[in-house]
């Protein structure tokens, strides 16, 4: 096909009159022909788009905008699971609502394959994250937020029924959101035991190490149960791979007393006492496990007296928040972040283009704790993003009025 | 953050890209005048045309990683694929579009596969060539004016228009071709 056969379907494709066949061609065309006209296709597809220019604006009703931002809205909440843990009071709950209510399918896939992760990191985070209270949690409002948002999470996860899900989507939410939503799951659970564990403490003052089990080890894996038995397949092969630990986890979680060494490692050393005197009142009523749980026992006190394991785990564990009122904004826009950027020789030699999305922490002040790689395209790219970022002052986000620690999602564009 | 009105179109995608609801807000603003009348030119019908703004916006958000930044033209892909789903959506309702709209349609027919070599046409740019582009339009023949109107707002195909036009497909070819030549030479002509 010679040149000016070339042009003349491209001529048709762009006015829209191409016929079925030649269509086919074209596309055959675009994928293989090393001499496709590209100019061309331009030239033709920008003059035919701006011919409608011509026609009258016609500005859309303010009830059609107000659907539409909210649907967009929605599409936002829905692709990214912005948990708005720092919103939930105003915002959050009302969308969660009309989310379930619309019944979309989308959304259904998120919230039900989301609920693999919920459950795996409670697993694996619950214990962890009882060391973290006193420190973390301090203030009464933030700790309201927080019960606020796990129990809508809870909510979520049980009315969304889990169907297929689209995999590849998938790994992005689920790398960019695992962390937030470890963090609020766990606060929920933190807040709870803590409830438990305080009601109970005036109540029996006799220690016994052997009813300690029960009490931790009985909410945790009935959720794993239930999580796991409803758990499309191909989300479980999914889930795993994105965290080593979440492996561990898995495993363990089909036997008992595995469950049982993994969570009992960990009741938290600052609050020995509490923590063991409430499981008494829980021991009688799981009487059906208590063998295999006191054959654990003694293995679980041995591994609780050795160092635990999460201390590097510790650092990280502050709360960074997905959407506050103000958002963080990179100081002189992106723009600003975009000229950091010093184009790998290697990605300029190999052609590599893109878009690399950076998962940048910041914290009350602006500045830039950690970045990490929601989405690479590599040779040298990523780093060469997160270098950037980690350079980049921002604005603190904020949540009335306060500066905060917000997580944000900034989109680097490598173009050659 | 939704105070700055001064952003490019690109840097609105960016946002968008980076979940900042705000900058849906913007983009829509700045497009939905121009697409919605792009949609009723095509959909005469009230309720489907407000039906298809929502869903090419919805669709732009969903499908932004299709959206190539390195050449960022906003303003052709908006308007293309605009003009994709309202010409797929009209023929659904008129019965004449029988392939179920899966997703993978979408992304075959309806998101708009730009040339990696085109040139980002800047929103305040059309507004500005406007006047020019209308004067390009009307100087063109009556034939020439419905054979781009049956094409494009329309959405029939070459063999239909030769037959509404009772010409022949070869014709309708060359006359395209001389549509567009002319079109070319007055807008672009004078943008350079």
């Amino acid at each position: 096909m010679d040149r000016l056969n070339k042009i003349e379907l491209i001529q048709l494709y762009t006015a829209g009159c191409i016929s079925q066949p030649d269509k086919i061609i074209l596309k055959s065309l675009m994928e293989n022909d090393e001499n496709f006209p590209w100019a061309e296709l331009a030239e033709f597809q920008n003059l035919i788009a701006i011919l409608p220019s011509t026609i009258n604006p016609e500005t859309p009703s303010h009830d059609i905008k107000e659907e539409i931002l909210m649907k967009m809205n929605k599409v936002l909440l829905g692709e990214e699971i912005v948990i708005s843990e720092s919103k939930v009071s105003q915002k959050a709950p009302v969308m969660f609502e009309e989310q379930l209510r619309n019944n979309e399918s989308k959304s259904k896939i998120d919230w039900g394959s989301f609920s693999v992760v919920n459950s795996s990191s409670e697993k694996s985070q619950t214990p962890e994250k009882i060391e973290e209270q006193p420190t973390i949690i301090s203030d009464a409002e933030l700790q309201e937020d927080l019960s606020d948002t796990s129990s809508h999470l809870v909510f979520e996860v049980v009315s969304a029924p889990p169907e297929k899900p689209d995999k590849a989507k998938l790994q992005e939410r689920f790398s960019a959101l695992q962390g937030i939503r470890k963090y609020a799951l766990a606060f929920g659970v933190v807040i709870v035991l803590a409830v438990v564990i305080f009601s109970y403490f005036n109540l029996v003052k006799t220690s016994d190490d052997n009813y300690l089990q029960p009490e931790i080890e009985k909410p945790v894996n009935v959720s794993v149960a239930q999580e796991d038995a409803t758990i499309d397949d191909s989300v479980q092969e999914f889930v795993i791979p994105e965290n080593v630990q979440l492996i561990e986890e898995e495993e363990q979680a089909q036997t008992k007393e595995q469950v049982i060494k993994q969570i009992l490692p960990t009741p938290p050393p600052e609050l020995p006492m509490p923590i063991e005197t409430p499981v008494a009142e829980f021991a009688g009523s799981n009487s059906v496990e208590d063998e295999t749980e006191q054959k654990d026992i003694t293995q679980v006190n041995e591994q609780s007296a050795l160092p635990p394991k999460e201390e590097t785990e510790i650092e990280e564990e502050t709360v960074y928040f997905v959407a506050v009122e103000e958002m963080p904004e990179p100081l002189g826009g992106l723009k600003s972040i975009q000229e950091k950027i010093v184009y790998p020789e290697i990605a300029k030699r190999a052609g590599v283009e893109g878009k690399v999305f950076v998962k940048a922490f910041v914290d009350e002040t602006g500045m830039v704790t950690s970045a990490e790689i929601v989405k690479g395209i590599g040779a040298g790219c990523d780093e060469a993003a997160i270098d950037a970022v980690l350079q980049t002052k921002f604005s603190p986000g904020k949540q009335r009025g306060r500066p905060i620690k917000v997580q944000v999602t900034i989109p680097i564009v490598f173009k050659l | 953050m939704s105070s700055d009105g001064i952003l490019t179109d690109a840097e609105i995608m960016l946002k968008i890209a980076g979940y900042d609801s705000s900058a849906s807000e913007l983009l829509y603003d700045r497009y939905a005048p121009v697409l919605y009348a792009l949609i009723k030119k095509i959909i005469p019908n009230q309720e489907l045309a407000d039906k298809v703004l929502s869903e090419v916006f919805v669709i732009t958000l969903k499908q932004i990683d299709q959206f190539d930044f390195k050449s960022s033209d906003v303003y052709t892909w908006l308007v293309t694929l605009t003009r994709n789903k309202a010409i797929d959506s009209m023929k659904r309702q008129q019965g004449k579009e029988k392939r179920v709209y899966t997703e993978e349609f979408e992304k075959d027919e309806i998101i708009p596969k730009l040339s990696p070599e085109i040139k980002a046409v800047e929103f305040s740019d059309v507004t500005r060539m406007r006047n020019n582009i209308q004067a390009a339009i009307n100087s063109l023949t009556d034939a020439q004016k419905s054979l781009l109107d049956l094409s494009y707002y329309e959405g029939l195909d070459e063999s239909m228009i030769a037959e509404r036009l009772k010409i022949p497909v070869s014709s309708v070819k060359s006359k395209l071709r001389l549509v567009n030549a002319s079109l070319m030479k007055q807008i672009f002509n004078d943008r350079i």
